[in-house]
């Protein structure tokens, strides 16, 4: 079964772009195309496609809008919404962070990265575009960080034992499950079990949520 | 490096500051000079009167020309504040030491008859320093001020003298300190002008060379990935057309920053600046739908940009003036030669007329008028609301650079 993908900005040329590496892949779907933030939201609704690809910047209701509404706190079956960004510096990280978005991707990332962050966006088990993603979650830490240099001493790790921060360290470095369980030696459901305590203990719908709470309460730096 | 007009002629004028610093130090010199005179003739007259005692008339000369002197060092428009106070308060003091000298002068000398240079000069560092220097030292130089007709009194008189000569000259300090404020504010109004033109830089930027670049490099990318000869000679105008428009856009930028006319941060795509005024209804906003018809794209820069402004303005009055409506309605439709915008509402607008609501109704007809079209505002002919119609000819060249259509 393949993942079913909805694209969503106001440029055609950047939709039909993205179309064009996605159609190629096997596994990839493109189910539904929008222009602006409302025909986005509703199609979203409507298809519920696994992975959505949201332009941050739209006519109408923005990207962040959107994905408050699709997997924003309180939404019952959120879904995976992965943001689009023109540069890596748009300040609007935060607000999609706390609105559920799965991840960001540059529209300039190439083909290989759109696809692996569809891919990843689907499954759930890496950071989508860790690299992109890693970066901004260091900025955003930083730029709420106490004063430049001094590394915060994690004061409240929510409960979570030694070797959950371990896993969440792994996780905000970017890497997958399976190269956390090689890492840690662990097995792929040992990892996988720690995650979803770490998910209920720190209340994160997804990956980049740990992710974000690990750089912003020092526990990577 | 000879021969680079252009860079130079952006700068401005090169008339620097040194005229007129020139011309007000020399003047205020003049203008010293004379009063010195005028004190240097009093004094031999005075030195004459058998109860002056000879050389008892000529301190003031001397401390009026220190004085004076002290202030024209202190007047060129590049002095420092460090000069000007260090220059203004020993100015200031001159005076109240000569006022010493008189009191401890033999008993039968008169006291400090103030000289007009001295005045003169006293003025003058005063208002330097309450124009230039750090609060700490305008209050030194306040306390000087005040200081130095009361004891020049006091000393002479033997008894407290009257605070209006003193009042007097404190009120000296109100000039320096006036036009202190209307530098330090313009000097923020320019401060927030240039941050305003920053952001509007970084705006068209971001919105327009970036958004335009990235299209080009994600079509590229998509186009190399798939690798099909007829989609990529599909894909060619359109990469060509934002390439104009990026080079469009850069070459705004560029005039803005060699200090030419200011940019626009107006899209100058009417279809997407109309599209994005669509808003759900909700709470006490109407519900906005845009409807183009025609092709947006071919209008001209300015056309374009008047038509998402006046869009603008319409909502505005209709959201401020229209009462109970539910639904505006923006509809542009492009055909050869002219372009035509209406905004109306649903809503009870009767009582808005030209007089209340009608200054946003002004400056549109304004910008109507200037690109030769014609704007017109009333309650919709058939059904209830608020209507505005905004009639642009289009028949200009069409945007340069554009080919196809």
């Amino acid at each position: 079964m393949s993942i079913t993908v909805l694209l969503a900005d106001d440029q055609r040329m950047v939709r039909t772009g993205f179309r064009y590496i996605l159609q190629a892949q096997p596994d990839i779907e493109v189910v539904a195309e929008a222009a602006d933030g409302g025909e986005a939201l509703r199609l979203a609704q409507e298809l519920r496609p696994d992975v959505s690809l949201l332009d941050i910047r739209m006519p109408g209701l923005s990207g962040l809008e959107v994905v408050r509404r699709l997997s924003g706190p309180g939404v019952a079956d959120p879904l995976r919404v992965v943001m689009v960004t023109t540069f890596d510096i748009d300040e609007y990280v935060d607000d999609a962070l706390e609105n559920g978005a799965s991840g960001f991707v540059l529209k300039s990332a190439g083909p290989a990265l759109l696809v692996e962050a569809v891919r990843a966006a689907a499954r759930g088990d890496a950071l989508v575009s860790p690299a992109i993603t890693v970066r901004l979650l260091e900025r955003l830490a930083r730029s709420r960080g106490p004063g430049s240099g001094g590394r915060r001493v994690a004061s409240d790790t929510r409960g979570l034992t030694p070797r959950e921060l371990d896993v969440v360290r792994a996780v905000a470095q970017g890497l997958t499950n399976a190269e956390i369980a090689d890492r840690l030696y662990l097995s792929l459901g040992t990892v996988k079990r720690h995650l979803t305590n770490v998910q209920t203990k720190l209340r994160a719908r997804n990956r980049v949520e740990i992710a974000a709470w690990a750089y912003r309460n020092g526990i990577v730096e | 490096m000879p021969g680079e007009p252009r860079a130079r002629a952006a700068t401005g004028p090169r008339w620097g500051p040194s005229v007129p610093a020139t011309v007000a130090v020399a003047g205020a010199a003049a203008v010293l000079a004379a009063a010195w005179a005028i004190d240097l003739v009093h004094a031999v007259d005075r030195s004459a009167l058998p109860h002056v005692g000879g050389w008892w008339a000529y301190p003031p000369v001397v401390s009026g020309a220190v004085m004076a002197l002290l202030t024209l060092g202190a007047l060129p428009p590049g002095a420092s504040p460090r000069r000007t106070g260090l220059l203004g308060i020993c100015a200031l003091l001159t005076t109240s030491l000569v006022s010493l000298a008189y009191h401890l002068a033999p008993g039968d000398t008169p006291g400090h008859p103030d000289g007009l240079a001295e005045v003169l000069a006293m003025v003058g560092a005063v208002s330097l320093i309450a124009y230039r220097c750090r609060p700490w030292v305008v209050a030194v130089a306040a306390a000087l001020t005040l200081a130095a007709p009361l004891l020049s009194e006091t000393l002479r008189a033997g008894r407290p003298a009257d605070l209006d000569a003193a009042l007097v000259l404190l009120f000296l300090l109100a000039p320096g300190l006036y036009l202190r404020w209307r530098v330090e504010r313009r000097r923020w109004q320019v401060e927030r002008v240039r941050q305003e033109e920053r952001d509007t830089l970084a705006r068209d930027l971001h919105d327009v060379v970036a958004h335009h670049v990235t299209g080009i490099v994600v079509q590229a990318q998509a186009l190399r990935y798939v690798d099909d000869p007829h989609l990529a000679r599909a894909a060619l105008p359109d990469i060509e057309r934002a390439g104009l428009d990026a080079l469009e856009a850069m070459q705004r930028l560029v005039t803005a920053l060699r200090g030419g006319h200011p940019v626009s941060a107006d899209l100058p795509d009417a279809a997407e600046g109309l599209r994005a005024l669509c808003r759900p209804g909700g709470g006490s906003r109407a519900r906005v739908e845009v409807r183009i018809t025609g092709d947006p794209g071919l209008l001209p820069r300015e056309v374009a940009s008047a038509v998402v402004r006046m869009a603008q303005e319409a909502l505005t009055n209709a959201d401020r003036h229209a009462h109970g409506a539910g639904l505006i309605t923006v509809v542009l439709d492009v055909t050869a030669g002219r372009a035509r915008l209406e905004v109306r509402d649903d809503g009870r607008g009767g009582p808005v007329g030209p007089g209340s609501g009608g200054y946003g109704l002004v400056g549109m007809a304004e910008r109507a008028a200037l690109l030769g079209g014609s704007l017109d505002a009333g309650p919709a002919p058939e059904g209830t609301g608020w209507r505005v119609v905004a009639v642009l000819p289009t028949g200009r060249a069409p945007v340069a650079g554009r080919s196809g259509g």
